[in-house]
């Protein structure tokens, strides 16, 4: 279950889960875990916006995840340049940027240090559906009426989450039974890293 | 063909604004993603990139710095005006003596109505795309295409030309509202 980590305030607006409430949406999140862990292909298209100190930017996001392996693209406004980082737990590579192909046995640094983007690419793969990262020790929960998580804490990162509203434009792709976030917002220190999700695509 | 289209057109142009629809395919040429929305480019170096549709984004090069608000995404991001304006096909139009400084330009005949010229970077030349190609109709310039280094095609089609139109006060300046984050140099 939810580890202890240090508590931050949730949202202002959140009531306080009662004991039974929280354990109640604890196991719901289990639940909703190992249902995501079961659906391990996915892929979205959005637009992400990164903040790390001076340096960031924003573009146009496609992420595909089958399993462990991933690939993210993100292309620039008007002339949609793009780079593309692809990898698995074996490894990263980086196309697209001037200079050419790059490789690094880890993805976040690997684009760090290419574009100075904080992009956390392994736990994000989890956190951007809404889940814990498996492998990144104890994360901390916070949860909306609905059951759904609007916060988690993990790794030093504090991520929030807005889930669609009935109605909402977010095209989750062929029905996917577990509800999956509209917008998530994710903090740590001066990084920053917000992604609006526009479409869920639930093939790869 | 398209270089005499190209001379008509730039002939005496200091400035542009119109409609824009954009659509982007993934290197296997399967549509990614549709946008539209309007533009405004002035001599030298100013633009304005106003996407609508979709969703709202904006871009501006004020000459020294170009500007990108996502308000959707409560983000704008400010960094030097640089290459990589200068070295796209459309910053070139408005100066046209640039276009053959910085890429082979080759007349590509005539194609489903439209006469085509094809711009190739130079060697050395460090423009971020592999090739582009400029589509003129009775000598207006009505697409432009650009592939870029992953082999992902942008083709952007222009409609509603005004030549050197008079553009209000403001139109490539930039002022982040406040309580939005400015990230950049």
């Amino acid at each position: 279950c939810a580890g202890r980590a240090t508590r931050t305030s949730p949202p202002a607006a959140l009531p306080a889960l009662s004991v039974a409430e929280q354990a109640v949406a604890d196991a719901r999140q289990a639940e909703r875990e190992l249902a995501l862990q079961q659906d391990s292909q996915w892929s979205l298209v959005g637009r992400i916006a990164v903040a790390s100190g001076r340096n960031g930017g924003s573009g146009r996001l496609e992420w595909a995840q089958h399993g462990g392996r991933f690939e993210v693209s993100v292309s620039a406004p008007v002339t949609r340049q793009s780079w593309t980082l692809g990898g698995d737990d074996g490894g990263a590579r980086l196309d697209g940027l001037e200079g050419g192909r790059r490789d690094g046995p880890d993805a976040a640094q690997l684009l760090r240090e290419a574009t100075g983007w904080d992009v956390p690419v392994p736990a994000l793969a989890y956190w951007i559906r809404g889940a814990r990262a498996s492998g990144f020790g104890p994360a901390r929960l916070d949860y909306g009426p609905d059951g759904r998580p609007v916060r988690i804490e993990q790794a030093g990162w504090t991520i929030d989450y807005r889930w669609p509203e009935p109605g909402d434009g977010v095209a989750t792709g062929a029905e996917s039974a577990v509800p999956l976030p509209s917008r998530i917002d994710a903090r740590r220190g001066e990084a920053r890293v917000k992604l609006v999700i526009d479409a869920w695509g639930v093939d790869g | 063909g398209g270089r005499d289209d190209l001379n008509t057109f730039t002939r005496g142009l200091t400035g542009l604004d119109g409609q824009f629809s954009q659509q982007v395919f993934d290197a296997s040429g399967k549509l990614k993603e549709s946008s539209s929305g309007k533009l405004a480019l002035s001599a030298p170096r100013l633009f304005r990139w106003e996407y609508q549709r979709p969703y709202p984004q904006l871009i501006i090069a004020d000459g020294r710095n170009v500007w990108v608000h996502e308000p959707d995404l409560q983000q704008v991001t400010k960094r030097p005006q640089g290459a990589e304006e200068q070295n796209s096909p459309l910053a070139a139009l408005i100066d046209p003596s640039k276009l053959d400084a910085q890429y082979v330009v080759r007349d590509a005949g005539n194609a489903n109505g439209l006469n085509w010229l094809t711009l190739a970077p130079k060697e050395g030349g460090d423009a971020s795309f592999r090739s582009a190609r400029l589509g003129f109709a009775n000598a207006s310039l009505v697409r432009m295409d650009v592939v870029d280094a992953l082999g992902q095609r942008t083709e952007i089609s222009f409609s509603g030309w005004h030549r050197n139109p008079s553009f209000p006060a403001g139109t490539f300046r930039y002022t982040p509202a406040r309580g939005v984050d400015v990230i950049g140099e």
